[in-house]
């Protein structure tokens, strides 16, 4: 039998104590600990303090404490219920998980092909996938603007093979803000698929083929187990800001439709009401990490958490 | 294999045939390099059979086409019967004991077994029937619920074997399956192997770079050498009658002679080797031999006899100087050099034994004439 490695781990911890050595682990840890604590674990507070506060009327963050901002996300207004909350909610968990999905779709097939170029070709491909983000975030959204837009030669070409009807454009629409958002987030789903893919022990796809599984239960039962880990993370990097991103849904969609990450803009911004946005913030992060524990939990436990 | 998988036309034929695999002319090339070279066999039904060879020789690229993992470049392979060429590999009816088992790591040892079952879809109560009984079969029950990374290599190996068997398969690869085993382990285990073989019947193919463990388990053994098939026969003939030098030499130790023949009686001829004349008789089936021809022999290390004296009514004499004594324990052996010509000679260590000899000893040897092994030119 091997030694579980955790309790190997466990014990050499333990001695370091003993010996008195615990102010090493403190001097190499401190400086983290410390910027997470001022950065991080305080803000966080205090942003779930805010969101229990009321808004004054010039905008002053005041007692008594409430539920009230909570119960305004989930639609329960002074006036009865109103979904704009809720669908606003829902609307960019849909975005997010479309991304992902679409990102996932596409980014599949290229790990693999990726990973099965020779030595150099590699290099080429990988720095091909991240060569937009060379490109600002917000003139590679314009660029879009500009070939969805109904004069362009692609809407043209469309319109001239009957794809689209005479006149209109892509520009602004859903379809554009998918394009846009699965160009944007694409390489963060590449690559750690990629880093999985390139580990793969391939014995085990021979391996599935010699015991009568068919392609697709060779994927399923001998690679894709293989690839979890690369797959949730890209997953988790694609969907998490996706689901906040905000200025391509802007730009692309023109500006009619509220997300997640404007709703909070406008009200620590214009609207200056910070218990609200306070609020939608928490619930936000409670899904997400919500999201996070459940694959964390069903995830099989050799896998180590998130990444 | 289920009778379903079988082709309607195999069965109707008068009386299923008698080889498990068929193999005419298989060729295939890794670019430059010529894996297989017109390479052809028959394998028998419930066969022990060995390929053996140095690694490089093509044995395992052999072994994957079989398999279907790899496809030749040109030939036929009849697998019971049936054109194999045209069946893609999950449909094969062969299963492989990979040489790094290759056991799912995320599946717990009886899902690991029950793979094959699972991907063909039976019912859960007959998968669970033939995965229990399999488990049984090769002592792993007790680890059911284990994962692969928490076993020992020898416990590896039979949850392999358990995997690959309980498909019930025509034929049954094995790729080196003993290969990254110790010794002991690996001595029980080819007993084990060769017993499981015997039980159930099944045609297994087993590939080896470890002349001792397909001498000691197989029914027949191909040598491979450059992909080509060097000999093809059961064990003891391979051993004692090795066609070439290589496979005399791959499969235990020799000396060689060579020299012109010099006489030629029958069955018997002279040869006027390093060490002296030597007489030897062959078999008149064995190619025709030409006075002046230069021809090499062959000879068993144990079948170098020493002694101090002269032997009596012997022809093959011919003195030697003790260089070095290995003691191995049943045996000894000895190397000498009688001339020039290093020579090795092995000397078991019976009670009845009736000398030992030590180092700069000035002995003599002397080799019967049947022992002598007429090695074909390369």
């Amino acid at each position: 039998m091997n030694a579980d490695p955790q309790t190997n781990d466990r014990s050499l911890t333990g001695a370091l104590t003993r010996n008195g050595h615990w102010w090493r682990s403190a001097l190499t840890s401190g400086p983290g600990l410390a910027w997470l604590t001022a950065f991080l674990l305080i803000p966080l507070l205090a942003i779930v303090t805010i969101s229990f506060l009321t808004r004054g009327e010039y905008g002053e963050i005041e007692r008594p404490f409430t539920f009230d901002n909570y119960q305004r996300l989930l639609g329960f207004g002074l006036l009865g219920f109103d979904p704009l909350y809720p669908t606003i909610l829902v609307r960019s968990l849909i975005l997010g998980l479309t991304t992902a999905g679409l990102c996932l779709f596409a980014a599949l097939p290229l790990a693999f092909f990726i990973a099965r170029l020779p030595g150099g070709w590699k290099t080429a491909a990988l720095i091909l996938v991240v060569v937009p983000f060379w490109t600002n975030l917000l003139i590679r959204t314009y660029a879009w603007q500009i070939l969805f837009s109904s004069e362009s030669w692609l809407c043209r070409t469309a319109q001239a093979l009957g794809w689209l009807s005479p006149g209109t454009a892509l520009y602004p629409g859903f379809l554009a803000v998918l394009v846009g958002m699965v160009c944007d987030f694409l390489p963060f789903m590449v690559l750690p698929l990629y880093a999985s893919v390139e580990k793969i022990d391939w014995t085990l796809a021979e391996a599935a083929v010699d015991l009568g599984a068919n392609p697709w239960q060779v994927f399923r039962h001998a690679l894709l187990p293989q690839i979890i880990p690369g797959l949730s993370a890209g997953w988790v990097l694609v969907f998490l800001p996706a689901t906040g991103q905000f200025v391509i849904p802007d730009l692309l969609g023109g500006a009619k439709t509220t997300m997640l990450g404007n709703l909070i803009q406008q009200q620590f911004g214009p609207s200056r009401d910070w218990p609200f946005g306070a609020a939608i913030s928490f619930v936000a992060l409670l899904l997400v990490v919500g999201g996070l524990w459940l694959r964390a939990r069903n995830a099989p436990e050799k896998d180590g958490g998130l990444m | 294999m289920t009778t379903s998988n079988q082709r309607p036309e195999a069965r109707t034929a008068t009386e299923p045939p008698a080889w498990a695999i068929e193999i005419e002319g298989l060729e295939r090339s890794y670019g430059e390099v010529q894996a297989l070279r017109q390479v052809s066999l028959s394998i028998r039904k419930g066969e022990f059979f060995s390929l053996l060879g140095p690694s490089g020789c093509g044995k395992t690229t052999l072994l994957r086409l079989i398999a279907g993992l790899e496809l030749p470049d040109a030939g036929r392979l009849l697998i019971g019967g049936r054109d194999a060429l045209t069946i893609p590999a999950h449909q094969r009816p062969v299963n492989t004991v990979f040489q790094s088992y290759a056991l799912f790591p995320h599946l717990n040892i009886r899902d690991n077994v029950a793979f094959g079952l699972k991907m063909k879809k039976l019912p859960p109560t007959e998968i669970k029937q033939r995965v229990d009984r399999i488990m049984e079969l090769v002592a792993i029950q007790d680890l059911a619920e284990r994962r692969p990374a928490q076993i020992s290599g020898g416990q590896k190996q039979r949850v392999a074997l358990a995997r690959a068997v309980v498909n019930e398969p025509e034929v049954l690869l094995l790729d080196e399956p003993l290969g990254a085993l110790d010794l002991k382990l690996r001595k029980q285990l080819q007993v084990e192997l060769h017993q499981l073989q015997r039980r159930l019947g099944i045609t297994f193919v087993h590939v080896t770079h470890d002349q001792d463990e397909a001498l000691m388990m197989s029914d027949r053994i191909a040598v491979m050498k450059d992909g080509r098939i060097e000999q093809l026969d059961v064990g003891q003939r391979l051993y004692e009658q090795p066609r070439t030098k290589f496979v005399a030499q791959f499969l235990g130790s020799c000396n060689l002679f060579a020299g012109p023949v010099i006489q030629l009686n029958g069955s018997s001829a002279i040869v006027e080797t390093e060490v002296g004349r030597l007489t030897l008789s062959f078999p008149a089936s064995v190619r025709r031999l030409t006075i002046g021809q230069k021809i090499t022999l062959a000879l068993r290390p144990e079948n170098l006899h020493l002694a101090y004296e002269a032997f009596p009514g012997c022809g093959n004499v011919f003195p030697a100087k003790v260089e070095a004594v290995i003691y191995g324990g049943a045996e000894t052996q000895y190397r000498l050099v009688a001339g020039q010509l290093p020579l090795q000679a092995t000397v078991l260590n019976s009670r009845m034994a009736n000398q030992t000899f030590k180092e700069g000893d000035e002995i003599r040897c002397a080799i019967a004439e049947e022992a002598l092994i007429l090695l074909e030119d390369e």
